[in-house]
């Protein structure tokens, strides 16, 4: 927490934002997937028999 | 779709401010983080007012015994709307809002990191809750059944026969739930993948760190309550028999399925606010954090508990005693890593420069009031004692003594604490304080009596009750009203400081730390184009 206050440096930031958008996207189908796995599991464990 | 979702950052971020569309349209198309988070607080608030306005016609229904206003199936339907507008509607859009607004202030990021994907999440409410109500609104007018009337509960087989304002809650809840996930997913890359430069998990404020394990519990809960709704949906209507007894269905199942979704939520809706008070508690303190490390390994002790606990909400519909002993041991042992979060509370502001404005005023009630809450869930928590209470009045309490301070008190906290960074003006501390002595009162004269009547055996979900209840119920009510009115304080307060006041500077309290106190006040529609990095 301390560490945050003490430092305000620039750095040119456009590519590191374009690198990371990549791994945005993949993390969040990664998230929206195990969403819909829990989702479909749960409806496939209690399926009448 | 990989590009539809992941707006460019900051490139397309830049464009926004020049190109931005004027009036409605704005907010229609905005996937800009402080829009989106001001309409998901908007949003909240118009809720926490309409679920408000619903308990408080419960409560004059209870005003003294005799039906006086309204029948018991209208009673139903208010407080199982109430119940599922406090919830769904209310408290996680507010804490959803206050991520999208302050977390990429609080990470060093231009924005969250799906900012589209943020505006569907948002704009997925307004329908679900005219999908809630409508049925409510039709009713009143004569048209239709009216709204579901099960209890927030929708405890099966009751939701299995209920009339048909239970499909549209069905499919609100659906809708609520999938604009939760992606506010969900949005939290989680944006936390994980943009915080600035030299921002390690371990030097992350706490704020972040509660949202985080919040997010990764609503996307392991909420699918699996959508799979129970949607097995609902189905025995209704397409001759299931998950909960029919009749068919060799089991409703306990029911029971499972939705207490295994119910019980996080409650910490759902703390873990926000366990993050966002060490900041407000700090700042008024005038001293580091307490026991930083130790916050986050609580938070994330609650949160792997709180999944495998949820049975304790069912120790009234019949267990095994081990099945009892477990849920009932491993219910207490959450309280662990809650003291731990207390120690490191009080320990923060203990021999601090204190001072009590408004934010302090409401992060010190709730420290107050959700120790309450706390320890009477205690009691719940045991198998033994349990039966005596859980049906009663102490229940509700119990449970709004948890909840009203979390998700109200301590909400208020983080906004009183971060409205000067919003709107630039500084609050009005006469009108912060009277609000906060007015809930004080108000909340207390509600609940406490409800502890009374409840260990006196009065049953909850009744809409008439025996003349031995009437002063406690007749002082709750009036506490009611009171809590009501003092929503009007903070309306008035808002709207007063945005339209002007005294300029607030960048650091707008002298004891707050962290990035989003380096940027001007009010923050600047993009804030991190140009990266901090953390040392």
């Amino acid at each position: 927490m301390t560490a945050i206050k003490d430092n305000q440096a620039s750095v040119a930031d456009a590519q590191e934002w374009a690198r990371r958008k990549k791994n945005n996207v993949r993390l969040a189908y990664l998230m929206g997937g195990i969403a819909v796995a829990i989702f479909l599991i749960s409806l496939w464990k209690y399926r009448p028999l | 779709m990989a590009h539809d979702l992941a707006h460019d950052l900051p490139h397309d971020a830049a464009h926004d401010a020049h190109h931005q569309p004027g009036g409605l349209m704005r907010w229609i198309q905005t996937t800009n983080h402080k829009d989106i988070g001001l309409m998901y607080l908007i949003f909240a608030f118009v809720m926490l007012l309409t679920g408000g306005a619903m308990i408080l016609g419960v409560r004059a229904e209870l005003f003294k015994p005799g039906l006086q206003l309204m029948q018991p199936e209208f009673f139903n339907q208010l407080i199982t709307l109430h119940g599922l507008i406090m919830v769904f509607g209310f408290a996680m859009p507010a804490a959803t809002g206050l991520a999208n607004y302050m977390l990429p202030l609080i990470l060093g990021a231009p924005d969250m990191a799906l900012p589209r994907l943020n505006n569907w999440g948002f704009w997925i409410l307004p329908p679900a809750a005219i999908m809630l109500t409508l049925p409510f609104f039709l009713g009143v007018f004569g048209v239709g059944p009216g709204a579901v009337d099960t209890g927030w509960t929708m405890y099966a087989p009751l939701s299995v026969q209920s009339g048909w304002g239970m499909d549209f809650a069905i499919f609100a809840v659906h809708m609520l739930g999938v604009s939760s996930i992606l506010g969900s997913i949005n939290v989680i890359v944006t936390i994980l993948n943009m915080r600035a430069p030299g921002m390690t998990l371990f030097k992350m404020p706490l704020f972040a760190h509660g949202f985080l394990v919040t997010a990764i519990l609503l996307i392991t809960i909420m699918p699996v309550l959508a799979g129970g709704v949607t097995m609902v949906l189905m025995d209704r209507h397409f001759d299931t028999h998950f909960f029919t007894a009749a068919g060799g269905g089991d409703p306990v199942l029911w029971q499972h399925i939705f207490w295994f979704m119910g019980h996080p939520e409650v910490y759902v809706l703390l873990l926000p606010i366990c993050g966002v008070v060490p900041h407000v508690l700090s700042a008024f303190a005038r001293k580091p954090v307490y026991g930083y490390k130790a916050q986050v390994y609580g938070m994330w002790g609650i949160g792997a508990l709180s999944v495998v606990v949820w049975a304790h909400h069912m120790f009234t519909s019949g267990m095994s005693v081990g099945g009892q002993l477990y849920f009932m041991y491993s219910t207490m042992l959450i309280s662990l890593p809650l003291a731990v979060l207390f120690f490191c509370w009080i320990a923060t502001i203990w021999r601090g420069s204190l001072s009590f404005e408004t934010p302090m005023l409401f992060a010190v009630g709730f420290v107050i009031l959700f120790g309450w809450g706390g320890l009477t869930g205690l009691v719940l928590a045991d198998a033994a004692a349990d039966p005596q209470y859980h049906n009663a009045y102490f229940l509700v309490a119990h449970f709004h003594y948890a909840l009203y301070p979390t998700t109200v008190m301590g909400a208020m906290a983080g906004v009183y604490y971060w409205l000067p960074k919003w709107t630039g003006h500084m609050l009005d501390e006469r009108l912060g304080r009277l609000h906060f002595w007015v809930v004080m009162i108000g909340f207390n004269l509600t609940f406490i009596p409800q502890f009374l009547v409840g260990l006196a055996g009065m049953p909850r979900r009744i809409p008439d009750y025996p003349v031995m209840f009437s002063e406690w119920n007749l002082l709750s009510t009036v506490g009611a009203f009171i809590l009501g009115a003092s929503h009007l304080i903070f309306i008035y307060n808002v709207v007063k400081n945005v339209r002007g006041g005294v300029k607030s500077e960048a650091k707008s309290w002298e004891g707050a730390e962290g990035l989003e106190w380096t940027v001007p006040s009010p923050a600047p529609h993009h804030t991190f184009d140009v990266q901090p990095i953390v040392k």
